[in-house]
């Protein structure tokens, strides 16, 4: 069985298009939240998933595929460190933009707080000038 | 000589030390954002004269952060459009923070003004910054000082205004990010002089090219008040406070329009006919605001809706690219825009101060109540008209001029329809302001005279819609510097990246 899955996720069946596929699912799955639901706090979360979906997207761009990860240690010294490790650019960048993500779902949350303050509701339907 | 990077180090290290300041004395705070953008405009203006040196009458500084050079480290870029679009923000943050002597913020006060030093710091970094990962960085920080200023006054339609801007604005600039991981995956860099060369080269894949500029079309769109985008604006305008408001419209929209000419003229380059996608985006924002504002009684959204016309407007020259003369109006015109929205949205807060009713019938005959601010506020009016003498003439002139000039006459036509509405819906305010007899609650409102150091800032502002109007000489350099800095890519790349 595990031989199987082995193989399944082995590059030559699926390769690092499976990592693009969940990455633009998860960005979709985060537009039809933002766009569809009423609920404040469910289109906050959709929100978090697209940027998950980018960051993902980001993050394999940078992957290639049977690399170790681009710390510098005693065993990659030995070798070529360049042709051993990932691309550790997309790494940073996407530290950076996890970090900017939370704010930004701080932000919203804290904004939806408020509203439920003033309205008590969270339906966007039910509050009267939230609409485009 | 002084470096670029104090334009940013300075407002950062001012933001997030307001709260010792406060321990000190509780009247502090008030005064650092004024403090913080006197020395940056100073730092800015005593760097303007190695602008205009070199063979080609204007010249590009980079300068390297860390030590690490540009193509592999980030770099900041000084050149005639970034120092054009730096000193339009720093002038309207310099006015808008002389008028936060005469206001009040919601507590904590020191939240407030850090943030305010924050979205000009985000923006004038946006401006200056030569690595494009680092522009998402800056528009980030920008845009979410924005949305909590925005919602900063916690009524419920300031939190309903700031969680619109903020879906939109962080849907954006996520996309943004997309574009600039697409363009990473294909060339393998983020320094936008490399990203302009190897594009230049043809080493992107024009399917992939294509789906770039519609990512970042829509990604800056947001900041930059295009069509679709928009529906943010009319309502954050009226939630946020006055202050805020001539920060979004004079800084963050600048901004974001800087960074959209910045990606499409020098990165992706105009010969991919990305300028037909300006046209269009241009004029349909043009038409909708300037007819929407017809329809307006609150003058806050009246204004809001004039603002999304002129950046329509300019999004419309600069898709005249053909013609360096649309650009040219463009750029100037992104001057006039911000200097005289900035100075009628401050007028406007001294106008309704203390009386907090912004309807036309509520501000009717406010001109004889409170004259020089209403004064000032017409100059404001006059030079987004595009009346002669005043700023705002020269740049609608050298639009339409430019749009006939490159063959697209059906766009100038449409540009002067809009002028028409604008002036259509300007006169009855103007009747509104000046006509009627003011009202008991008008003339026992807080006097003018009480807000002089609001008044100083306006003063200075209208000054310069005037020295520009009778002198556009003044400025003229900066902006066929800054029209050349965008369109000729060589010259960008090869200051940067040194001889291609």
């Amino acid at each position: 069985m595990s031989e199987a899955i082995k193989t399944f996720f082995s590059p030559s069946v699926l390769g690092p298009e499976i990592f693009y596929g969940s990455s633009v699912a998860l960005f979709l799955i985060g537009l039809y939240m933002v766009l569809v639901k009423k609920n404040l706090v469910k289109i906050a979360i959709g929100l978090t998933f697209i940027e998950s979906g980018v960051n993902l997207f980001l993050i394999s761009i940078g992957y290639v595929w049977g690399k170790t990860a681009p710390i510098l240690n005693k065993t990659l010294m030995m070798g070529t460190p360049s042709k051993e490790v990932v691309d550790p650019v997309p790494q940073a960048l996407v530290l950076t933009a996890i970090v900017i993500g939370v704010a930004v779902t701080a932000m919203a949350l804290s904004i939806v707080i408020v509203i439920h303050d003033k309205y008590g509701t969270l339906n966007i339907s039910k509050i009267k000038e939230l609409k485009w | 000589m002084v470096s670029p990077i104090l334009l940013i180090a300075i407002p950062l290290f001012m933001a997030f030390s307001v709260p010792i300041w406060g321990l000190i004395s509780k009247k502090l705070p008030k005064l650092v954002p004024f403090f913080t953008f006197a020395i940056t405009t100073a730092i800015l203006v005593s760097l303007l004269p190695t602008l205009f040196s070199g063979q080609q009458g204007f010249n590009l500084t980079s300068v390297t952060i860390a030590g690490i050079k540009p193509p592999y480290g980030i770099n900041l870029t000084f050149g005639p459009a970034s120092a054009f679009f730096a000193l339009i923000i720093q002038l309207v943050a310099l006015a808008a923070s002389l008028y936060l002597f005469e206001y009040e913020p919601p507590e904590p006060a020191e939240k407030f003004y850090m943030l305010f030093i924050l979205v000009v710091l985000g923006a004038t970094g946006m401006v200056l910054t030569g690595d494009i990962f680092n522009m998402f960085v800056f528009l980030e920080i920008t845009s979410i000082s924005s949305y909590a200023l925005t919602a900063i006054n916690k009524t419920g339609h300031s939190a309903e205004a700031g969680f619109k801007y903020l879906l939109l604005g962080s849907l954006g600039s996520t996309l943004f990010l997309l574009g600039i991981a697409l363009l990473y995956g294909s060339l393998r860099t983020l320094n936008m002089a490399q990203l302009s060369l190897y594009i230049h080269q043809g080493h992107l894949d024009p399917k992939v090219l294509m789906a770039v500029v519609v990512l970042f079309i829509v990604g800056l769109g947001v900041e930059a008040e295009l069509l679709p985008l928009n529906g943010w604006v009319p309502d954050a305008y009226e939630a946020a406070p006055i202050p805020v408001v001539s920060i979004l419209s004079g800084v963050v929209a600048k901004a974001g329009l800087y960074a959209l000419a910045r990606v499409l003229y020098t990165i992706i380059g105009i010969e991919t006919g990305v300028l037909n996608l300006l046209l269009i985006f241009g004029i349909l924002t043009l038409l909708s605001g300037e007819l929407s504002a017809l329809r307006q009684k609150d003058i806050r959204r009246l204004l809001a809706y004039s603002s999304i016309g002129q950046m329509g407007l300019i999004i419309l020259a600069l898709g005249g690219g053909n013609s360096p003369m649309a650009m040219v109006g463009g750029l100037f015109q992104a001057f006039n825009h911000a200097i005289a929205k900035g100075l009628m949205f401050l007028a406007l807060g001294i106008m309704a101060a203390g009386f907090n009713k912004w309807d036309m019938e509520s501000l009717a005959g406010v001109g004889k109540a409170k004259p020089y601010t209403t004064f000032l506020f017409t100059i404001g009016l006059l030079s987004t008209l595009g009346l002669p003498l005043f700023s705002g003439f020269w740049s609608k002139f050298l639009i339409i001029f430019g749009l006939v000039h490159s063959g697209q006459v059906v766009y100038a036509a449409l540009a002067l329809i809009g002028s028409v509405i604008e002036v259509v819906y300007f006169a009855r305010l103007l009747g509104y302001l000046y006509g009627k007899d003011p009202s008991e609650e008008l003339l026992n409102s807080t006097l003018e005279s009480k807000k002089g150091f609001a008044l100083l800032g306006m003063t200075f502002l209208a000054a310069f819609v005037i020295l520009i109007g009778v002198y556009p000489d003044f400025i003229t350099n900066f902006i066929l510097g800054g029209t050349a800095e965008l369109v000729y890519k060589s010259f960008y790349i090869s200051s940067i990246l040194g001889g291609i």
